[in-house]
């Protein structure tokens, strides 16, 4: 699916701030990141990683279901790269999902206020993901950097979920703001 | 009263004068000061009246437990009833108020109980006011808890804000007093994660008010310098203020946390509390141990305290209890307690003890009378003087101030919490926790050791070994010497006999000697019972100044071991925890979820009102000026779907896609109706079945390819409809290979209604939309002329000629204009919930009005799409029972008001013509009802007793809530083109 004028972004009424200061702690939305659901077997959805390449990050988030995630591909590149693995469907999650990256020093004690998972470093790594509940959402979290982490926000729930993160991140002065990339 | 203030000493900032009110009485404490201290310092010794006889009382302890010195602090939607002044962090400008008194503290009306007190003792209210029956709720019971009682909740809203926090440790040690100390700098130093909470707005525990010295250093700056080292380090969470409040499954422990509820004027961006979810690999309880009060004659009168409490606000906040004090001690408490005092040049009038000989060192020239107790105490606001009473021989000592000492009950609350019962140890004198697993122990006083330097042992021993447990290589700690330690033994005093006043046990809630005794006399001696009978262990404090006394005196009044009366069940909450702290953030708006379609702005450009539909907010009707009521707008929009066309947002289905090679079989078992054999391309409506042969929900399968099949739900059960099949593909049939995945988020998806549809759709559709090419039922991806791929669906809820569009949930505002655009000329309207509910009930569609989880397939007239030729489905064995199958079920039918403008309301029940109004005559129930623009009356669904043997029947709706009946016909359920014309147009 090509982003085109046409798509509207859920949060795009929501955040109305024009060109935020970027804080030192940051909310960053994702203008566009393309989400890939992978169905297969456990033993087939290990062998995706090393298919997909730079700028895909891939999360395992159930027994026989993965996504792959970028903000740098398309979805008709990710499912041309995996097409030829036997047992494999492949669904465009995209519209599904809403990006949101929260980084800088506090991000843990934000994520601490509505995040029930142990996220010291010692116990979720970098690249570790899990799905789980922030606040009375259910998301997938993933840690991308060691004060960064990165929520797959069910589309209909990020609206309440932003605001959310928006009342727990008053503490630390959180910024919002969408990200420039797009694909 | 004559608590002063000391010239030195204490660990206050004397430079930082904190201003406050008591009772509106402008006063003047210091930084470190609780409340109580404060008050003390000021002279105020009187802080409260007694819960039923409003006595007048002081503060008994220094801490947490204090049942006497209640307070209300703040006002308006910050009012906090019930607050313990010894808690109490003083702030510049908290105003304090008293409570349970009129028109004042120091004159209260409500003292004449004390004079009617033979008439209210214990369960005085289960034997009076018996008669009349009725007014017991309405008149009794009020004036009851008028008279007696605690503060008074505010009723103005909050207006500050809570929240609520995870946070996991290696270790969490519970009090930072000696023991939890030297625990979590065993623990810290072998590198485990280490959360240390204590409730004092200080850390360090009984260190703080300590005289002895430890390590070579006095007792606090051993505590600071321990504490320094712990916030060096990065694996330590240091949690003030903080009250570990309860035991939860799983090492998970709440505790809450008072972030600003010591400031003024709390910061917006911060919340006054915030509860914490502490998940602990292993956690030690180091919470100390709480001194008993004794129990004698007149024992609560303000100025008496424990000898621990003088002790504390001497050492720790410069305050003297009194200007001559006396000490009533069963152990060396007492004696240390006289010591202190004599060394800050306090007079400490006696030293009685009950003790024939004792060992414990009294201060020079301080007189000493053993073998003796107090039978009396004098005095109406505050100590005067006391009566000692030796073999016979009573001597009146004046004082203002009494030290008592009845021994110590260690503080295991928190390890009894989940069903463990307190075991009474005979050399502890005292309940002590059994064993509760290994994850949890309990350590120092709080496991029964006596003596300061026995808790800093056996808090580093306690970390080592569970540190150990973790993998964690943790040595034995230097323990730091504690110097000229006394003997901590004491013997136990459980009532002193000869008491000339009311002795008693538990001062939150005025119960003295004499009502154990009634309790014991009337059968109510166990201990639960005796909790119950005589309040004892009730309230804010829950006992723990009073629960091993009243065991102790239970005992004795029986004759048996306290190891055979026990202590009442502890449960959470420790302490009391505000509402707000329990609520977090999750209040107003935030309490829910709230879920935003993709068509939520389309919608609302176009003036929809939104209605709650569980967490979504979905377009009721769409208002145009000029119309006065939704049912106005609700009609126009019926009609535009019957005579034109309508466009509907109906993204929040649930949806979800099944893959795999054996996803037909496996759908075949799911829904009651056969699926396996349906043509790819089409769509099939669906029904599910619980176990138990009853509608579960329904929905559409569409099918996209041979193994692709996609879904949908009613949106209130989409996801239980998953956890459903979840459930079925991993623990039913866990070898057919099937793989499911929900995406309802990823679509926006429109129902376009009305005879008009398709000729509108075509518009903007690349494909052919005809009959032909695409007939009723079909279900396949089109391209549309926007330039993306769509789902489109050829099926009807309306009844009319209709279609389902699916798109990207993110073109959806896109794709609805263009359509609205391409209908424009052609009468299209956006309809909401309202109409969507008209056009369903005029077609007689059944939603979860009718399948209420009591209805089969055949109640609701779907008893044809049971595949009984299947094999098997889930449902199928159970719905052939005969409750199931029986001829006189309640089964869907219509009804027609007989007069036209007659309207009925689901809900109403139905009767036979000529029934009383009963529920004894009950035929059944409306279960959807509106009024039909296309027929110009109401109409309604029922489901009636045999309703399908009854067409033509007249039978009356009554409406008992609304006091309405009407007669109205039975009729088929479907009242708009019963043929189905429209929808195949």
């Amino acid at each position: 699916m090509l982003h085109t004028e046409l798509n509207r972004h859920p949060l795009e009424d929501v955040i109305t701030e024009e060109n935020p200061v970027r804080g030192t702690n940051h909310v960053s939305i994702a203008r566009r990141a393309i989400v890939v659901a992978a169905l297969a077997d456990g033993a087939t959805l290990a062998l995706l990683p090393a298919l997909l390449g730079e700028g895909v990050r891939f999360y395992r988030c159930g027994p026989a279901i993965a996504f792959a995630v970028s903000q740098s591909q398309r979805v008709e590149d990710i499912i041309e790269r995996l097409s030829a693995v036997p047992g494999l469907d492949l669904v465009d999650q995209t519209d599904a999902h809403v990006l949101i990256t929260l980084s800088g020093p506090d991000v843990r004690r934000l994520l601490a206020k509505a995040v029930p998972l142990d996220l010291h470093g010692q116990a979720f790594s970098i690249g570790q993901s899990a799905g789980t509940l922030c606040g009375q959402v259910a998301v997938q979290l993933s840690r991308t950097a060691l004060d960064a982490f990165e929520l797959l926000v069910p589309t209909s729930y990020a609206g309440f979920l932003l605001e959310e993160i928006r009342q727990m991140g008053r503490e630390f002065a959180f910024t919002i703001g969408f990200d420039q990339a797009t694909a | 009263m004559t608590s002063f203030r000391l010239t030195s000493g204490g660990l206050l900032d004397r430079k930082r004068k904190i201003r406050f009110t008591f009772d509106g009485k402008a006063m003047t404490g210091l930084e470190g000061d609780t409340l109580a201290s404060a008050l003390l310092a000021n002279g105020q010794m009187l802080m409260g009246r007694s819960f039923k006889y409003h006595r007048p009382r002081g503060p008994v302890t220094a801490g947490s437990a204090e049942p006497n010195a209640l307070v209300t602090i703040n006002t308006g939607g910050r009012a906090e009833p019930n607050t313990r002044a010894t808690v109490a962090e003083l702030y510049e400008g908290l105003s304090a108020q008293s409570q349970n008194r009129w028109p004042s503290l120091s004159f209260d009306i409500g003292a004449i109980n004390g004079a009617l007190s033979p008439f209210i003792g214990a369960g005085f209210y289960y034997k009076t006011f018996m008669w009349p029956k009725s007014f017991w709720e309405k008149v009794y019971e009020p004036l009851i808890r008028r008279a007696a009682g605690l503060g008074r909740a505010a009723m103005e809203a909050d207006p500050d804000t809570y929240d609520k926090c995870w946070a996991h440790c290696d270790l969490l040690v519970i009090g930072a007093g000696p023991t939890g100390l030297m625990a979590a700098l065993t623990a810290a130093r072998a590198g485990a994660r280490v959360i240390l909470a204590d409730e004092g707005f200080q850390l360090g525990g009984s260190l703080l008010s300590e005289s002895l010295a430890v390590g070579g250093m006095a007792a606090a700056d051993f505590a600071s310098a321990v504490l320094d080292e712990l916030a060096s380090l990065p694996n330590v969470t240091l949690l003030s203020r903080t009250t570990v409040f309860g035991w939860y499954d799983d090492m998970v422990f709440g505790a809450v946390q008072k972030v600003q509820k010591h400031v003024a004027r709390p910061l917006p961006e911060l919340p006054v509390e915030r509860l914490w979810r502490i998940i602990a690999k292993r956690a030690i309880l180091a919470s100390g141990a709480e001194e008993r009060p004794l129990v004698f004659g007149g024992n609560d009168r303000p100025g008496i305290m424990t000898a621990s409490a003088v002790r504390t606000h001497l050492n720790r906040y410069g305050v003297s209890a009194g200007r001559r004090v006396a000490v009533f001690t069963n152990g060396s408490s007492g004696y240390r307690t006289a010591q202190d005092l004599a060394a800050r040049g306090v007079e400490v009038a006696a030293i009685i003890d009950p003790r024939a000989q004792a060992n414990d060192a009294a201060p020079a020239g301080v007189r000493v009378v053993s073998n003796a107790v107090i039978t009396d105490t004098m005095g109406r606001k505050g100590l005067k003087g006391l009566l000692l009473e030796r073999s016979g021989f009573e001597e009146v000592v004046e004082c203002d101030a009494l030290a008592m000492s009845g021994g110590w009950s260690p503080v295991i609350h928190l390890a009894c919490q989940r069903g463990a019962r307190p075991v009474w140890s005979d050399e502890a004198q005292a309940f002590l926790v059994p064993d509760v697993g290994s994850a949890f122990r309990v350590a120092g006083s709080a496991a029964g050791h006596p003596s300061l330097s026995a808790c800093l042992r056996d808090g580093a021993a306690q970390a080592v070994a569970l540190a150990r447990d973790l993998g964690f290589a943790a040595y034995d700690a230097d323990i730091p010497e504690v110097e000229g330690e006394p003997d901590p033994s004491f013997s136990p005093v459980w009532y002193v006999t000869g008491a000339k006043g009311k002795a008693f046990v538990d001062f939150q809630n005025d119960v003295h000697v004499g009502d154990l005794g009634l309790a014991e006399r009337e059968g109510f001696g166990f201990t639960e019972h005796a909790k119950r009978y005589t309040t004892a262990g009730m309230a804010t404090d829950q006992g723990k100044l009073s629960n091993t006394n009243t065991a102790g005196i239970l005992a004795g009044m029986r004759g048996v071991s306290q190891a055979q009366i026990g202590t009442p069940t502890y449960r959470p909450f420790y302490t009391p925890v505000s509402f707000g702290a329990l609520a977090g953030a999750a209040i107003a708006e935030g309490n829910r979820p709230v879920r935003r379609s993709p068509l939520h702005g389309w919608a609302a450009r176009h003036g929809a009102v939104f209605v709650e539909t569980g967490l979504w907010n979905r377009p009721g009707w769409f208002a145009r000026s000029g119309e006065k009521s939704w049912r106005e707008s609700m009609e126009r929009e019926v009609r535009a779907v019957r005579e034109n066309a309508g466009l509907c947002d109906v993204s929040t289905l649930g949806k979800i896609e099944v893959f795999g090679a054996q996803a037909a079989e496996f759908l075949d078992r799911i829904y009651c109706n056969s699926i396996l054999r349906l043509p790819v391309g089409k769509a099939r409506y669906g029904l599910m079945l619980r176990e138990d042969g009853i509608v579960f929900d329904d929905g559409t399968i569409s099918r996209f390819g041979q193994n692709h099949f996609l879904l949908t739900t009613t949106t209130a059960y989409a996801s239980q409809v998953l956890a459903h099949l979840d459930y079925a593909s991993q623990v039913l049939w866990p070898n057919l290979d099937v793989r499911l995945l929900p995406t309802s988020e990823q679509w926006a998806q429109l129902a376009i209604a009305g005879p008009k549809s398709r000729i509108i759709l075509q518009r903007i559709v690349e494909d052919d939309l005809s009959d032909t090419a695409f007939p009723m039922m079909a279900a396949r991806e089109v391209t549309l002329k926007l330039g993306v791929k769509a789902r489109l669906f050829r099926l009807s809820f309306s009844g009319e000629l209709a279609f389902e569009l699916a798109v990207p949930s993110s073109l959806g505002e896109a794709v609805a204009d263009a359509l609205m655009e391409a209908g424009r000329e052609d009468g299209i309207n956006p309809y909401g919930l309202e109409a969507m509910d008209v056009l369903r009930i005029e077609k007689g569609h059944v939603t979860h009005n009718e399948l209420d989880g009591r209805t089969t397939a055949d109640d609701v007239g779907l008893g044809r799409l049971m595949a009984m030729q299947k094999p098997d489905f889930i449902g199928r064995r159970l719905s052939t029972r005969f409750g199931l199958t029986a001829a006189d079920r309640l089964q869907l039918v219509g009804l027609k008001p007989v007069e036209a403008a007659k309207e009925m309301k689901a809900g109403a029940h139905l009767l036979k013509q000529g029934a009383k109004p009963s529920m004894i005559n009950d035929q059944g129930f409306v279960s959807s009802a509106c009024y039909s623009p296309t027929l110009g009356h109401f109409i309604a669904l029922a489901l009636l007793k045999s309703g399908r043997e009854r067409m033509g029947e007249k039978i009356v709706v009554w409406d008992a809530l609304r006091d309405s009946e009407v007669l109205a016909e039975v009729c088929p359920p479907v009242f708009v083109d019963p043929d189905k014309l429209k929808q195949r147009a």
